[in-house]
């Protein structure tokens, strides 16, 4: 907690980095806090009379140059106390120990470019490896923020015979387990949604929970306030209930605490307040306004409607096997239990199986690929950071050359001297660990500030312990791997010879380049491979831009979900009526060229599946056929997506109002049976629980890629909104007439993106039924861009990397080129002297950075050819080994490096002999 | 024990402690000093300073709760010692010396 106290709220306090920043400059204590108290309070004088945005500006440039100087000056005082000081206070060893620091800190001062240098090539790499790891490890390392979370499982199926390998939940199943299982200690279902919230302010749409009253338990989460949903609260004929969550009890209670009691209209129903939920108390990666329950009729439901989540706490002592061996066991039980949905039939055939498996994979989901990917990538940019900086320091160790060979001939030891190496190098690496925390923080804050859709518990990745011993392991490894190249180099035997020969400053002799130019080479292969890897996602992402959806220029379409409860409306035909006045006054709006709607827009992510009888192609008694995409439209659904009606015509209102058995497929789907979409129409299909209940394929549509842009298009059926029911053959249902109350509508208008347009439409929904909320409010194209998360995602991280691959390879190359050509400056003299031209000379040092680079490279391929499949999942449309990006990459390589030696080479060629034999005699 | 003289900062330092009186807080003092200089002083060179005349046992600094609803944070009343006062005296002294006899000369 800062010692500044609490500030009153709104009152704009100092930027943290600043503050952190001075804090590190100023002793601590009452010193350094009345100090730092002395300039806050010059920072409020300073805010009375100007903008917070210039007095926070005037506060960071202050800390950064009274911090640096007053830093540098007790740090000076410290370095030159006498080291008696140090050694009266202590044992010996530590006394050691701070005399050799205080030496490499006076060294470090003395070559400011070097050790600045050196700390913020560190920096990058490590605080790279500490922001990708603080993910590695909040995400996928970190147990869930349950109670014992290794006992938690999500309940899941598999049905290879159908082609699924995940099938969600069924209440019939989930009763059943509850029931008569034996390994679960407490079981749960869940499914997330939105339902209509009013009585507030305005109407809104919440994103709630729906739960069974098990599901709390399971996670052994505990309200805060009042109770946990009881078996009473789920079952049916029973008072309506609701548990908040702590931020809506805040922002919509203002946190009162007689919260308990009162209620809240949800679907135009009230329901009892029973509960708050804490406010740590996450459910998964789901954030809900409230929880309900979910009140199954045990005696309405049979074995069917996978369409919710099961989750579930083992028995102490059970393993996952056993849980699944006990799944299987109740599956045939569930059949008999809840008959009248799927046989033991279809069970068989389709292979139905249980699939227990970590609840941590549920919440983690596929984003475990990119992250390791992502953690090989910055590993490869420390080693490439540790090369440069390894370099840097042997260039430094060769101006002591003369210096160390003296003191080892006058009996210094060897273990001194490395010890003297060692304290310099795993000071800069300490140095650079703590830079990179920095570093890291603040990417970690752009990160989360972006939040990326990608990236499930960002919240849970933070700068723990766990990630800052992760960063003292690799800032203390690069230390001991930087500081040992000077050590091994520096043997005895060797210095003995540097001392012969270093009368004359030493021309270096081809052995002492070797290490240098094996660390250039090394850092020009993993920055090929970098850019390699970016080069390869660059391509997959234009692959995806050029993925044709199936809809067009979505970029002029507005989205926006409206819901009628039946709390409001109960007659569905009176539900169709409202939704086609809506749709008729927002196309009333100026500019609006045409608005449709649909449950489900393509690519939205919503997804309903059930199985399709094709009459002409009946598939034997008893057995499933395929199971399919299903979306019900209302009317100009196709005309304002732009999907293409290729053959028949499209689904109007009139369909819905007199209750058509009529529908549209995909052109995929058409193609799967006949010859050409033309052939599918006046064909008919069917759906439930057996065929025979026949709709008329009227048109086919374009194809459509609803599972995202990196899959085969999905072959849908689109349905009128308002239909008998097909599912009457179930137990508990009869044929009236359904219609689907949500619909998601779209609006297609130039004027899409104005502030003004979206007031229209919501004026012209709530002149029709002033209590609908808006929701899902997004332009199409929004969509795409989700749809492209991961590999967006991937590419700018990916990129980040490689450029800054990039850019130390090129600093490399440059310094051990420059080096060298220092180094020779004698040697060159002569040769000029002696009747070289300047373009020899220039030739000369060019060959030896292309064979430093074209080595690199080379191996850079090699190694990319093995690994690049490591992310081929992250790939689309292009192969791991596309020659066309590593050939580019290879060449622009090359010539950047080559680009990067002209400048030495350049100098090389206008030596001066005269000068340079002269000065070096 | 020899004299010792004080550097020109370090008197205006010291000086504008005493001025300060029940006033010297920092921020008070490098205000003072600003004002009758007519110039910035450089926030690192007056604590610097300020340091190195406690060390000489020429300053002390008492710890007080800050009474401005500005501040929360402790702030430090200086104080000018026995052996600071010594010093100005010495260092008066010395310039005085000095400047004996040669105004004309210096001033014209």
């Amino acid at each position: 907690m800062s010692p500044r106290g609490p500030s009153p709220r709104g009152v704009p306090t100092p930027p943290r980095l600043a503050e952190f920043f001075l804090r590190l400059a100023l002793p601590a204590g009452v010193v350094g806090e009345s100090i730092k108290g002395d300039l806050d309070q010059e920072f409020v004088e300073y805010l009375a009379r100007n903008s917070v945005l210039r007095a926070r500006a005037w506060y960071v440039l202050e800390t950064l140059r009274f911090g640096t100087r007053y830093g540098r000056r007790r740090l000076n005082g410290w370095v030159r106390s006498r080291p008696s000081d140090v050694r009266r206070s202590g044992d010996p060893i530590m006394s050691v120990f701070w005399q050799e620091l205080r030496y490499a800190v006076r060294r470090l001062v003395r070559s400011p470019l070097f050790s600045i240098v050196a700390v913020v090539t560190l920096a990058i790499g490590i605080g790279a490896n500490t922001a990708i790891f603080s993910l590695v490890n909040g995400i996928l390392l970190k147990p869930l923020p349950f109670d014992e979370p290794d006992q938690l499982v999500g309940v899941w199926h598999t049905a290879p015979g159908l082609g699924f390998d995940d099938v969600n939940q069924s209440p019939a199943l989930h009763f059943t387990y509850l029931d008569e299982g034996r390994s679960f200690s407490e079981i749960g279902m869940w499914d997330n949604g939105t339902a209509s919230v009013t009585g507030l302010d305005e109407p809104e749409e919440a994103e709630i929970m729906e739960v069974t009253e098990g599901t709390f338990r399971a996670l052994r989460l505990q309200p805060v306030l009042g109770r946990g949903f009881s078996a009473e609260d789920d079952s049916p004929g029973t008072p309506l209930t609701v548990i908040l969550s702590y931020d809506y009890w805040q922002t919509r209670f203002g946190g009162d605490p007689a919260v308990l009691g009162r209620t809240l209209n949800v679907e135009s129903r009230s329901r009892e307040i029973i509960g708050v939920m804490g406010a740590d108390a996450r459910f998964l990666h789901f954030d809900p306004a409230f929880y309900l329950p979910f009140r199954f009729d045990r005696s309405e439901i049979a074995v069917g409607n996978f369409s919710y989540q099961g989750l579930a706490r083992l028995a102490p002592g059970v393993t996952l096997a056993q849980a699944n061996a006990d799944m299987a066991r109740m599956l045939p039980m569930a059949v008999d239990k809840f008959p009248g949905g799927i046989t033991h039939e279809i069970m068989e055939q389709a292979q139905f199986g249980p699939n227990a498996r970590p609840l941590k994979t549920d919440v983690v989901g596929d984003v475990g690929e990119v992250l390791w990917v992502l953690l090989g990538t910055v590993g490869m940019i420390l080693l490439i950071a540790c090369a440069n900086v390894a370099n840097l320091f042997l260039v430094r160790a060769e101006g002591r050359e003369k210096e160390m060979a003296v003191r080892t001939a006058m009996g210094a030891g060897r273990a001194r001297i490395a010890r003297e190496f060692l304290t310099e190098s795993l000071l800069l690496g300490g140095l650079g660990g703590l830079s990179a925390i920095i570093l890291a923080y603040g990417g970690l804050e752009l990160l989360r500030s972006l939040g990326p859709a990608e990236l499930p518990r960002l919240a849970d990745a933070t700068l723990d312990w766990q990630v800052l011993l992760f960063t003292l392991a690799i800032s203390l490894f690069s230390g001991v791997f930087f500081g040992m190249f000077p050590i091994l180099k520096y043997r005895r035997g060797a210095l003995v010879g540097a001392l012969k020969e270093g009368g004359r400053g030493g021309s270096a002799g081809r052995e002492k380049h070797q290490v240098r130019n094996t660390l250039v080479v090394v850092q020009m292969a993993l920055a090929l491979l970098l850019l390699v890897g970016s080069g390869l996602m660059i391509r997959s992402f234009q692959a995806l831009r050029n993925v044709d959806p199936g809809f067009r220029n979505g970029e002029e379409v507005l989205l926006v979900r409206l819901s009628i409860p039946g709390a409001q409306v109960e007659d569905p035909v009176e539900v169709t009526q409202t939704h086609q006045l809506i749709a008729q006054r927002i196309g009333q709006i100026p500019g609006v060229t045409s608005v449709g709607s649909s449950t489900s827009v393509t690519i939205d992510g919503w997804d309903s599946n059930d199985p399709v009888y094709v009459e002409e192609f009946p598939v034997p008694e008893g057995q499933i056929p395929d199971i399919r995409r299903m979306k019900w439209v209302s009317d100009s659904y196709f005309e304002t997506m732009q999907i293409p009606v290729l053959a028949g015509r499209a689904l109007e209102w009139r369909d819905s109002h007199e209750l058509n058995k009529v529908v549209m497929v995909t052109e995929n789907f058409a193609r799967e049976y006949w010859d050409s979409p033309a052939d599918a129409v006046g064909k008919r299909i069917a759906t439930g629980l057996t065929p025979g209940n026949w709709y008329e394929i009227v048109g086919v549509s374009g194809n459509v890629r609803d599972d995202g842009l990196d899959q085969d298009p999905t072959a849908v059926v689109y349905w009128p909104m308002m239909l008998r029911n097909v599912w009457a053959a179930m137990p508990g249902e009869t044929d009236e007439v359904v219609v689907h109350r949500s619909l998601y509508y779209a609006i297609r208008s130039a004027r899409v993106g104005s502030p003004e347009f979206f007031a229209e439409v919501r004026e012209a929904i709530w002149a029709v039924n002033p209590n609908l909320p808006l929701a899902g409010i997004r332009g199409l194209d929004e969509l795409l861009d989700r749809s492209m998360a991961r590999t967006s995602f991937s590419l700018i991280m990916l990129g980040i990397a490689a450029a800054v691959a990039l850019v130390l390879g090129v600093v490399g190359i440059y310094g051990v080129i420059s080096y060298i050509v220092s180094r020779r400056t004698r040697e060159l003299g002569v040769r000029l002297a002696l009747g070289a031209n300047a373009g020899d000379v220039r030739r000369m040092v060019l060959k030896q950075g292309l064979i430093l680079s074209g080595t690199g490279v080379l191996i850079g391929l090699g190694a990319a050819i093995g690994l690049t499949r490591l992310m081929g999942a992250l790939l689309y449309g292009v192969d791991p080994v596309d020659p066309v990006t590593f050939g580019s990459v290879a060449v622009s390589l090359t010539v950047v490096a080559l680009l990067a030696s002209y400048i030495p080479a350049a100098r090389a060629a206008s030596i001066d002999p005269v000068e340079a034999i002269r000065s070096e005699l | 024990m020899s004299k010792a003289y004080l550097g020109v900062f370090e008197q205006m330092v010291l000086l504008a402690i005493l001025r300060q009186g029940d006033n010297a807080f920092g921020l008070e003092v490098r205000r003072e000093i600003e004002a009758s200089a007519n110039r910035k002083v450089s926030r690192s060179a007056f604590y610097t300073t300020l340091d190195r005349l406690e060390k000489k046992g020429f300053v002390k600094w008492a710890p007080m709760a800050a009474e401005s609803p500005r501040r929360v944070a402790p702030i430090r009343l200086f104080r000018v010692t026995q052996a600071g006062l010594a010093a100005l005296r010495d260092s008066r002294g010395a310039l005085e010396a000095l400047w004996r006899g040669m105004e004309e000369v210096v001033v014209g």
